[in-house]
């Protein structure tokens, strides 16, 4: 039996009394390959609570035609006449045919009294069933009229009124599920969720209660409202789960989505003291990105191969901002790593930002390590990007999670030199610095300044008034 | 049990009444039926030496070892008589409390109920007097008949409760008992005494495993090496090589089977469980170095849910059966099974493996410690299918 498979009758029954909880486990895994003739012997099941033990497998086949957007296939003739929800009246084959626009969202159920938390499952029917679980619900109003609702509790508990509005978040991601079927086993299968949510789409707080304790019993990740919500849970719950802070249902369906990778909204850096530049083959982007970010200290870091190119971008750049070379090398991670470390900590007191646009593969990701040890933002300038864009990318909620990633426009040249600066062609991807044969630096620098520069050169009025100041 | 006189007494006085008609009734056949066998004259006897081996005209039905549960009927295979059971409730780690039936119709005394449900008439009056605890392992070697009501079942609560308490027993239920016994001549003496015999045997072989439980969850058995219980010895060195020595019982997995799969190490001796702890139990000395072994294979485990870390966890463990016994006609093959710990070499467990319409399972039905060390991964449990007890 391959672990993805479904259990045969035979087996559930030898696994009383966990049968349940092992069809339970089902819910957790993509509904991919199950093959439902596992099931066609109805006497072998279980004896004990063999009735939510149909009706849970009836739930299993619903859920499978939900996710996968057809009728599952070789199912036995008993279980299409088994009722899957407690809540409605129908039976299995009633309800296969709304299955194609419906979804499943599962949200935690806080114990009360020295009870247990429990997660349940919430679906939403494109239909209105004779009955569903809306007179179990507070505040269902927000349920739209044209759907049905049926939540799966665990059975002690399944007559239960569910108080409180905390299943909303849960209901509405489900909608968004049910007219987005590519979301729906992600949404089902690898996400839980708590939230209020208001006509608008904001995701409002809730009380937690002891739900943060279901963390270690599922591998789902979590959304909660952002603020307090995620702040309690991520000091209550067990530290490796994944909790995501949302404010709006937008928000969410986003993280559901993207695999909980979402963009960020990070502010263009400003004032920069020092930018650590990794120089690669072509200085013209490593030139565009220093003159857009504009620090205090630019620390070009460079190869045996790419000291050249270094000196000449030093001296193309004159006294615009302070110029320091840095060697390393190109082949060895840990080397790398460490230098770039050591010399990113002498200096923990300022601003620094790291530049991995250029240089080989080994330098970015060696310049990658160092900044993520010494929580330092990354900015990388795409070969396509948009002028004055950038992505950039962060360790600093934690080093051991997942980075955030954004993109930030913005430009730091002083608007004196921003005026005078060629910015298309720094830009430009088909700029190239026309080297030398023999290395001659002086006019491999002039060259430089002349795609820097909109007059070709340095321009004399800002010289004469820097030498004023 | 406290028995006042109430409207149950004329009812009552008529079920005892009743009982020991029948049981009288039936010492005096049994009686007259030995001394007619004792003035037979004997038996001619045939010169059977050539004759084939006689063989069962049916098989016997396979054992339910799956699902106990309270409420269920089941006829043991253990003792020569039949002896049917109810299970009232598990009453500890790994063994069951059962209330044997009265192979009478009627209850015989105030610890009898008729239980009625009409069913048959040997599964009519529970001997409350005759409770037990039995282990799981010989419970599982037993054959499910049927199950009581909710309603019976509770009717059998309240009057075990009651029997334990010594709380007064509802009116109603009170009127399907006999009388208490009060005089030393009473024949129900005889008829209790007769009852308790059946299960002398089976009691004596479920003291020994709880015995042998006891010693191996509270220390480490011996890691014997083992030896091939199959390997024949050669032609030209009949004394030596009788066996071939094969990896100690509670060796890690090889390098080459780690990983790979989630998989424990499940040997199949051809020995009982009694017999295979006795052994295990043994200090290891000179003599008792070596313990025979069928067949060492892995048996993946079935991801059922989360490994039970926590000490308390006890949930049912699953394995696929990876070369499962299976005779021609297609019938079940069953085995018994212990679970030790590898590292600490306790036992965890008991169960069974099962072979049915070609998928064999290997349980962990029966934990028998309340707290158990930490188990990480399957490869931290040792699997032992046995050969079925005896008594």
């Amino acid at each position: 039996m391959n672990q993805a498979d479904l259990p045969s009758s035979q087996r559930l029954r030898c696994a009383s009394p966990n049968a349940l909880s092992w069809l339970d486990n089902y819910f957790e895994r993509a509904p991919d390959a199950w093959n439902f003739s596992a099931w066609s012997n109805r006497e072998a099941l279980p004896l004990a609570n063999r009735e939510t033990i149909e009706s849970r497998m009836a739930e299993i086949a619903f859920w499978y035609a939900t996710a996968q957007l057809k009728t599952p296939p070789q199912l036995p003739p008993w279980l299409l006449a088994v009722k899957p929800f407690a809540d409605a009246d129908e039976c299995l084959n009633q309800l296969l045919p709304y299955a194609n626009g419906a979804a499943m969202a599962v949200f935690p159920l806080a114990g009360c009294d020295g009870r247990n938390p429990k997660l349940a499952r919430l679906y939403l029917l494109p239909c209105r069933l004779t009955r569903d679980s809306r007179s179990r619900l507070s505040f269902a109003n927000a349920i739209p009229k044209e759907y049905s609702v049926l939540i799966v509790t665990p059975s002690e508990e399944s007559s239960d009124k569910i108080a409180g509005d905390s299943w909303q978040l849960a209901a509405a991601l489900a909608q968004v599920a049910a007219n987005e079927p590519a979301l729906r086993v992600r949404l089902g299968v690898d996400w839980a969720c708590t939230g209020a949510v208001n006509s608008h789409g904001k995701v409002k707080p809730v009380e937690l209660g002891n739900k943060a304790a279901l963390a270690t019993k599922t591998s789902r990740r979590w959304l909660l409202p952002d603020g307090d919500n995620i702040a309690l849970w991520r000091t209550t719950a067990a530290s490796n789960s994944d909790a995501f802070g949302v404010r709006s249902l937008t928000e969410a369906a986003t993280y559901v989505r993207e695999y909980g990778v979402v963009t960020h909204q990070f502010q263009f850096p400003q004032p920069v003291d020092e930018l650590h530049v990794l120089l690669g083959g072509a200085i013209t982007p490593a030139l565009a990105v220093s003159m857009q970010i504009f620090p205090r200290r630019l620390c070009l870091w460079h190869s045996e191969k790419t000291r050249h190119d270094a000196e000449v971008m030093q001296k193309a750049l004159g006294d615009l901002m302070k110029v320091e070379l840095q060697a390393m090398p190109s082949d060895n991670l840990a080397a790398i790593e460490v230098r770039m470390r050591d010399r990113l900590e002498k200096q923990s007191a300022l601003t620094r930002l790291v530049n991995f646009t250029g240089g080989n593969r080994i330098m970015g990701f060696g310049a990658m390590l160092a900044a993520r040890h010494c929580r330092i933002s990354l900015v990388y300038r795409d070969i396509d990007a948009p002028p004055d864009q950038l992505d950039m990318i962060d360790f600093a909620d934690d080093p051991t999670m997942l980075p955030r990633h954004g993109k930030v426009i913005g430009n730091n040249c002083p608007d004196a030199w921003r005026q005078c600066v060629n910015w298309e062609m720094l830009y430009d991807s088909k700029t190239r610095l026309p080297k030398s044969e023999p290395p001659d630096t002086q006019a491999e620098v002039e060259r430089l300044q002349q795609i820097l520069w909109q007059e070709g050169h340095e321009p004399n009025d800002i010289n004469t008034s820097r030498t004023m100041e | 049990m406290k028995t006042p006189k109430r409207n149950s007494q004329p009812m009552r006085e008529r079920w005892t009444r009743s009982f020991i008609q029948q049981y009288l009734r039936r010492s005096e056949l049994q009686r007259l039926a030995l001394a007619d066998a004792e003035e037979d004259e004997p038996a001619p006897s045939y010169e059977v030496a050539d004759a084939p081996p006689l063989r069962p005209r049916a098989q016997a039905a396979p054992h339910d070892l799956e699902e106990l549960l309270p409420g269920q009927i089941r006829l043991l295979s253990q003792p020569k008589e039949m002896v049917w059971l109810l299970i009232l409730r598990q009453w500890d780690s790994g063994t069951w409390l059962i209330v044997p039936f009265s192979p009478f119709s009627f209850p015989a005394t105030e610890e009898e109920y008729l239980l009625g449900g009409n069913r048959t008439k040997y599964l009519d009056v529970l001997q409350f007097w005759n409770a037990r605890t039995l282990n799981a392992l010989f419970l599982r070697r037993s054959w499910l008949v049927s199950t009581l009501t909710p309603e019976e079942m509770q009717c059998v609560e309240i009057l075990f409760d009651s029997s334990l308490s010594g709380d007064a027993v509802p009116d109603d239920l009170l009127a399907n008992t006999g009388l208490p016994i009060v005089s030393a001549d009473d024949p129900r003496l005889d008829y209790k005494t007769e009852n308790l015999v059946r299960f002398t045997d089976l009691d004596s072989a479920d003291l020994q495993m709880t015995e042998l439980f006891s010693i191996a969850t509270a220390q480490p058995v011996a890691n014997v090496v083992t030896a091939s219980a199959t390997a024949k010895p050669a032609a030209a060195e009949p004394q030596k090589h009788r066996t071939i020595l094969l990896p100690k019982l509670f060796s890690p997995l090889p390098m080459a089977a780690a990983g790979k799969n989630e998989v424990s190490v499940c040997w199949t001796a051809p020995a009982t469980a009694s017999a295979l702890l006795a052994q295990l139990c043994q200090r290891q000395g000179r003599n008792n170095n070596a313990v025979k072994m069928a067949a060492m294979q892995y048996a993946t485990w079935l991801d059922t849910g989360k490994l039970p870390c926590e000490a308390e966890a006890t949930p049912v463990l699953m394995w696929e059966w990876p070369d499962a016994q299976k005779d021609s006609k297609g019938t079940p093959a069953t085995a018994d099974a212990l679970f030790f710990h590898r590292k600490r070499r306790t036992l965890l467990g008991t169960g069974y493996a099962l072979r049915k319409h070609d998928e064999g399972t290997i349980v962990l039905a029966d934990w028998v410690v309340e707290e158990h060390p930490r188990i990480n991964s399957p490869e931290d449990i040792t699997i032992f299918l046995t050969a079925p007890e005896k008594v």
